[in-house]
């Protein structure tokens, strides 16, 4: 059976590739890095439109999505041919150092992704355990508790579904962060060249950021939130369509609602570049920009649907929630006091972390080297004050729009490419050296990642049967998402009170605080810390 | 033109230098951006006097970076 599973995810992965390169040419992009990511965008988005079809369709799993993603890709492939090749090249002597190195990154990854489960809080508590409800009944279902940050936009989570449904199981899951890590590498390449940077440098000197090594293993949205963020700039900086200057915006604002703030950046950026006066035929626009759309709009409607509001649970919330997970709007004490400790947290006084807990995780590179190459470039060559001008402008407006707090500097962790550019520009071959042997202690640093240790605890005991259902009862919020199993087979439920739990018919209970009403559970005969069985 | 080009690192450093304690003003990255865009100004391109300033700041920079960031990379591996 797995045989075929895994057959099953080749032969949808492969169609929705194949889809991606037949739309290509329409596209008329004329740089081979330029091709390359709009190929990753255009797959992701295929990608994403089909579990987002099955999810609403309830045909989410491995058979409806297989035949799908070959009998569609299969489609396009007659009516349009076999469509653009990415003509990837053999790199020149100079650039193999570099090839060789993002390959030795990413192939880590890959290997991170086989070896780790998901550790980080964020993603156990409200990221993933949708995912998991998602594949159990094999269609969407939304509010899956009463955590708020359930209703946040799930763009991520499409692409995640994708990594798990066909082996319905999650031993894959990281290769979400992994498709992200790519989409960055190819847009630093695209933003690089356009800025006479040597592009496999100003690669590898992002893709070795400790936070990106970090968040391209750990579930988190925030890579993704960079990398479409940075392919926005990168699609401007080509001087590509205005339709998709636009598409990875779109896709950003389907993920997160920073990927909105970020997004005034990549328009200012625009705005100070000359037009690129060359248009998309209009079906490739329509295609591109509904799509898009879509992919943006759908979670908005959704909490407008279902519960009154686009801005939902921040706004048009019946009082059912006890917390609210982000400031909801625009406070500029909130960037105030980030760039107050922003002097602190830049020396990274504490271990990478892929939220970046009181750090930046920029890592070796960037403030050794990073900011003296970039006063080196601004005061050499002006052109690239307009892109540093409206980084600046997209990170005062993401900060001054999310809440001040220890981990902040994540959702603009699309900053550090300026530096990796600025670096990719120093010709000198010390410059390269340093930048090698500051990736070299990034990637030291970030082979084991310190939040695994600290999530051990939340791992379910021996002594809870591995398939018996649990409910799981708690204040604000929990770490859930590893009650489901890998392979999801567990029932989790969420009660609200007594009689809640004890219609579940669960049978033993994890708990994470004490609500008033649950206080008895505490009383019942625990089989481990949190976890009791229900008399 | 050229000391209008200062006046901001001047300021930069003259703040930095006043709000930190004078143990901290060596290892004080700002300070040290300061100096090294003072330097970019009063050097010439291509000069080797700048090209030891930029050496000597980096040098510097990465000084201050692995004392607070080198006990993690070395001794705790991530």
């Amino acid at each position: 059976m797995i045989v075929f599973r895994v057959l099953g995810l080749l032969l949808a992965t492969g169609g929705c590739g194949a889809a991606a390169a037949a739309c290509l040419p329409a596209l008329g992009l004329e740089s081979r890095n330029a091709r390359l990511l709009a190929f990753l965008l255009l797959f992701t988005a295929i990608q994403s439109l089909l579990i987002l079809a099955a999810g609403l369709g309830g045909f989410l799993s491995v058979w409806p999505l297989t035949v799908l993603g070959t009998a569609g890709a299969a489609f396009l492939l007659r009516s349009r041919g076999a469509g653009g090749t990415l003509a990837l090249r053999v790199p020149d002597r100079s650039e193999l150092l570099f090839v060789v190195a993002t390959g030795i990154a990413l192939l880590s990854l890959l290997i991170k992704a086989f070896l780790l489960t998901p550790y980080t809080g964020d993603a156990l508590q409200y990221h993933l355990p949708k995912i998991a409800e998602w594949v159990q009944a094999g269609r969407f279902r939304w509010g899956t508790n009463h955590d708020p940050r359930v209703w946040f936009s799930g763009g991520f989570e499409l692409v995640e579904t994708w990594w798990v449904v066909f082996l319905h199981h999650d031993a894959l899951i990281e290769l979400g962060g992994l498709q992200m890590a790519l989409i960055a590498v190819a847009a630093i390449a695209t933003l690089a060249e356009a800025h006479d940077a040597r592009p496999g440098l100003a690669v590898l000197a992002y893709l070795f950021i400790p936070a990106v090594l970090l968040n391209a293993s750990a579930c988190g949205n925030d890579l993704a939130i960079a990398a479409l963020t940075l392919a926005g700039y990168a699609m401007v900086a080509g001087g590509a369509p205005r339709p998709l200057q636009l598409f990875p915006l779109l896709l950003a604002v389907g993920v997160k609602a920073t990927g909105g703030f970020a997004a005034l950046g990549v328009v200012a950026y625009a705005a100070l570049r000359k037009w690129p006066g060359r248009p998309l035929p209009r079906p490739a626009s329509l295609a591109l920009l509904a799509s898009g759309m879509l992919l943006a709009v759908f979670w908005y409607a959704r909490n407008l649907l279902v519960a009154g509001h686009p801005l939902y649970p921040f706004y048009g919330s019946h009082g059912e929630f006890t917390w609210s997970p982000q400031q909801a709007g625009v406070d500029v004490l909130s960037l105030q006091s980030t760039i107050q400790v922003l002097d602190l947290r830049m020396l990274d006084r504490e271990p990478y972390e892929s939220l970046n807990r009181l750090n930046s995780g920029w890592g070796w590179a960037i403030l050794p080297l990073g900011f003296p190459a970039l006063l080196l470039g601004l005061r050499g060559d002006r052109r690239l004050l307009p892109l540093l001008l409206s980084f600046v402008l997209a990170a005062g407006v993401t900060l001054a729009c999310v809440t001040f707090d220890d981990s902040n500097l994540r959702f603009i962790l699309w900053f550090p490419a300026i530096f990796a550019l600025a670096l990719a520009r120093r010709p000198a071959p010390v410059w390269t050296a340093a930048v090698l042997l500051a990736c070299a202690l990034n990637f030291a640093a970030t082979l084991s990642p310190s939040e695994r240790h600290h999530s051990d605890h939340i791992r379910p005991p021996a002594s809870l049967p591995p398939t018996e259902s649990v409910a799981c009862v708690f204040d604000q919020c929990a770490s859930s998402y590893r009650l489901y199993n890998h392979d999801f087979s567990r029932r989790v439920f969420y009660p609200r009170s007594m009689e809640e739990l004890r219609a579940s018919g669960a049978r033993f209970v994890y708990m994470v605080g004490t609500p008033e009403w649950a206080r008895p559970v505490r009383q019942w005969p625990a089989i481990a810390k949190d976890y009791y069985e229900v008399p | 033109m050229k000391y209008r080009e200062l006046l901001p690192a001047v300021l930069v450093l003259a703040l930095r230098l006043f709000r930190e304690s004078p143990r901290q003003w060596a290892i004080d990255w700002i300070a040290v951006l300061a100096l090294l865009w003072i330097a970019l100004v009063v050097t010439k391109e291509d000069s080797r006097t700048r090209r030891w300033a930029i050496a000597l700041s980096c040098a510097w920079l990465t000084v201050i970076y692995a004392i607070h960031q080198g006990p993690w990379t070395f001794r705790f591996g991530g």
